[in-house]
């Protein structure tokens, strides 16, 4: 993709760099962010927030200018993703909390990361959950101390 | 064509407003309340949908400005929020603006204040004894368990002997794990009086444990004023109208309140004449009212003569103390019911500071929440190590929060912001607030002991936040209680003392804040000044 293009919009490069923040598991469980498809429903998060996109285009935009102009931070494997990203973080400090806070709602919401992590994919109602009962020597005690 | 008289005009809906409104619907005169909010509806409440967690962050927040932010029609109550200037202050305050006010958000934690509570001078010789006691409103405190429906255990050494209706909720393996703990080091715990019902009830059905209490409950067994006190209070004769802003409170020639101008749902300016006023609308809310209902004849604000009208502000300022286990813990259940202790409730100067505070046993929290809360305390990385950090932490955190008690200090206030406005122009509220050095005294202490008490119930690591920024959920002290006029806001029960026909019945009246959550104190005051008008109704006005 040119570089010209917004980076939020750059939907491969973005979909690496979600790759990055989120990897797959090593058991193969859970998808990386990019590959669940998460690039469009983040940029559009972020590109809400004014203030939020303004931060994540600059240290997008310089993670992307600083490997190269046709898309090579796409290509590199996972280590250099990891360094080119590190590299940009002291001049853009605020650019990985301003992305993972859509980014970790949108991943963890989806169905596909709940299964994978062992639980329900559902909302919580209206099936609740099953919680431990009081223990009954712990309840015991405590009447014991009331009669008292 | 103008709206009716009333006898009795209730301004806002929430915890106070609702006991308030079904307790006087029986003392013969007409009963009008004015909510700003909308009635909210259990099916649109986050946990109806995966994705609760951002719902509950955003559109559901606590706080007001960040339901505005997150609006562009979707914040919950809409417009009903007002915005508040809260730079000023290190907590930063939140509420929710709908019938139900803010029981519609919270954990529904319902510690009633102890008897010494009430009478801090007396004992410690710090800020002021409130002119009524535990025991005067012992009764309401029965009545409101009733109403509101609260599961727990008889027997707290805490408290004086009181019977909650329905039996306590499940500890959970959380509960469990911390009350092990607490037991081997010999301090005090108990299972949390919880205003979550443990069995059917009322109509409601028993808790099936969704977890987040605090974005609104689905299930509708969590108490909040709009499924516990408005149906009854409702089928008992009282209007509830919503939608409908107060701008100011209006006076006679004679200097009673004899009513309020307000902006109706579609914007339009009404009045409302009453011959009592009631106000409802917390402890911002209330004060932010009365200084924009400042007039020729009390230019410094209604009900102002003792100038401590928006003074005295507290809250609880609060420290967040986790532990990581290595076991898995069931975190689930509702949010903020679990235990408590009161171990370090009562003054020690040993320990450095005067009064203290309690601790409330905390459930864990969503997958997103976790790995955010972890990110931003550096424990979950991105990249690699993320999914193991993650599991780590995940149903194996358990976490605390001890409430500490902050003192009343008049240069903690609420006063009228020169620009900000609400949607309707009413100018907002402005923070100017600090963390006391007894508090923040109280919050290390309670960090330290925090660590101790998980490290004996097993947590392989510890961590603490000192002070959490938000959670200014409880809004006490600026319109207080007492018998002096000069040093007081209102009577013994709750009548202004420079307007005879003006009550105030949220927090704005406690005189000090306890260590404990206060809405179970906050209704049953309702309760009791409902009951104060009606025995004094032959001479309410002398």
């Amino acid at each position: 993709m040119a570089q010209n293009v917004n980076p939020l919009a750059d939907t491969p490069f973005l979909t690496a760099v979600l790759d990055t923040l989120i990897p797959p598991s090593e058991d193969g469980k859970l998808p990386g962010a990019g590959s669940l498809g998460l690039a469009s429903e983040v940029g559009s998060a972020i590109e809400r927030d004014e203030d939020r996109s303004a931060l994540v285009d600059a240290g997008l935009g310089a993670i992307r200018d600083a490997t190269g102009s046709a898309g090579e931070f796409v290509t590199l494997d996972f280590p250099s993703r990891v360094a080119a990203i590190e590299a940009q973080l002291e001049a853009h400090p605020q650019l990985i909390p301003s992305i993972i806070t859509p980014l970790y709602f949108a991943y963890y919401q989806d169905p596909t990361v709940l299964v994978g992590l062992g639980l329900p994919a559902r909302p919580p109602f209206p099936g609740g959950y099953e919680v431990t009962p009081t223990d009954p020597d712990l309840l015991e005690l405590l009447r014991s101390k009331a009669a008292n | 064509m103008p709206n009716e008289p009333v006898g009795v005009l209730i301004i806002g809906a929430g915890a106070s407003g609702g006991a308030f409104a079904w307790r006087i619907a029986d003392a013969g005169m007409s009963v009008l309340c004015l909510e700003q909010g909308p009635w909210m509806k259990q099916s649109d409440y986050p946990t109806n949908n995966l994705d609760w967690e951002s719902r509950a962050a955003t559109e559901f927040s606590p706080n007001p400005n960040t339901r505005l932010a997150a609006r562009d029609g979707k914040g919950a109550g809409g417009d009903a929020a007002y915005p508040i200037h809260n730079e000023g202050t290190p907590i930063k305050p939140v509420m929710f603006n709908a019938v139900g006010g803010s029981t519609i958000l919270w954990a529904a934690h319902f510690p009633r204040f102890t008897p010494r509570d009430f009478r801090v001078r007396s004992d410690d010789g710090v800020a002021d004894d409130w002119p009524i006691d535990y025991e005067t409103l012992e009764p309401f405190f029965a009545l409101n368990d009733q109403m509101m429906g609260v599961s727990g255990l008889a027997g707290d050494p805490a408290y004086p002997k009181h019977e909650p209706p329905l039996p306590p909720l499940p500890l959970g393996a959380t509960g469990n794990t911390l009350a092990r703990g607490f037991e081997k080091l010999g301090w005090h715990w108990w299972p949390s009086d919880s205003a979550v019902i443990s069995q059917d009830y009322n109509g409601r059905e028993a808790c099936i444990n969704l977890g987040p209490c605090t974005s609104g409950c689905a299930h509708g067994a969590k108490a909040s004023t709009d499924i516990t006190y408005w149906p009854v209070a409702e089928r008992k004769g009282v209007e509830l109208r919503t939608g409908c802003r107060v701008k100011e409170i209006t006076l006679n020639d004679a200097g009673m309140a004899d009513g309020v101008l307000y902006y109706d749902e579609g914007g339009t300016l009404q009045e409302q004449k009453a011959e009592i006023v009631v106000l409802a609308s917390n402890g911002i809310g209330t004060p932010r009212l009365l200084l924009n209902s400042a007039n020729e004849r009390y230019p410094d604000g209604l009900a102002n003569s003792s100038g401590l009208v928006g003074k005295n502000l507290m809250f609880h300022p609060y420290a967040l103390i986790r532990g990581v286990f290595d076991e898995p813990l069931d975190g689930k259940g509702p949010r903020g019911c679990s235990i408590w202790s009161h171990e370090f409730y009562e003054t020690d100067r040993s320990r450095g500071f005067v009064r203290g505070y309690s601790y409330e046993m905390t459930r864990g929290v969503g997958p997103a929440g976790e790995a955010l809360f972890g990110a931003s305390r550096g424990r979950i990385p991105w990249g690699p190590g993320h999914h193991e950090a993650w599991s780590e932490i995940y149903d194996h955190t358990a976490g605390m929060v001890g409430i500490t008690e902050d003192l009343p200090d008049e240069a903690n206030t609420v006063t009228l912001d020169p620009e900000l406005t609400d949607s309707d122009g009413i100018p907002a509220p402005k923070i100017t607030y600090e963390v006391s050095e007894n508090s923040h005294r109280q919050l290390t202490h309670a960090e330290e002991r925090g660590h101790e008490v998980l490290r004996a119930a097993g947590a392989t690591d510890t961590y603490s936040d000192h002070l959490i920024e938000q959670a200014g959920w409880h809004l006490m002290g600026t319109a207080r209680m007492g018998s002096d006029p000069n040093t007081s806001v209102v009577n013994e029960w709750g009548r202004s003392h420079d307007v005879k026909n003006l009550f105030i019945i949220d927090g704005s009246i406690f005189v000090t804040a306890g260590g404990v959550n206060p809405t179970s104190t906050i209704q049953a005051l309702a309760l009791y000044v409902a009951d104060s008008i009606k025995r004094n109704i032959g001479n309410l006005f002398d």
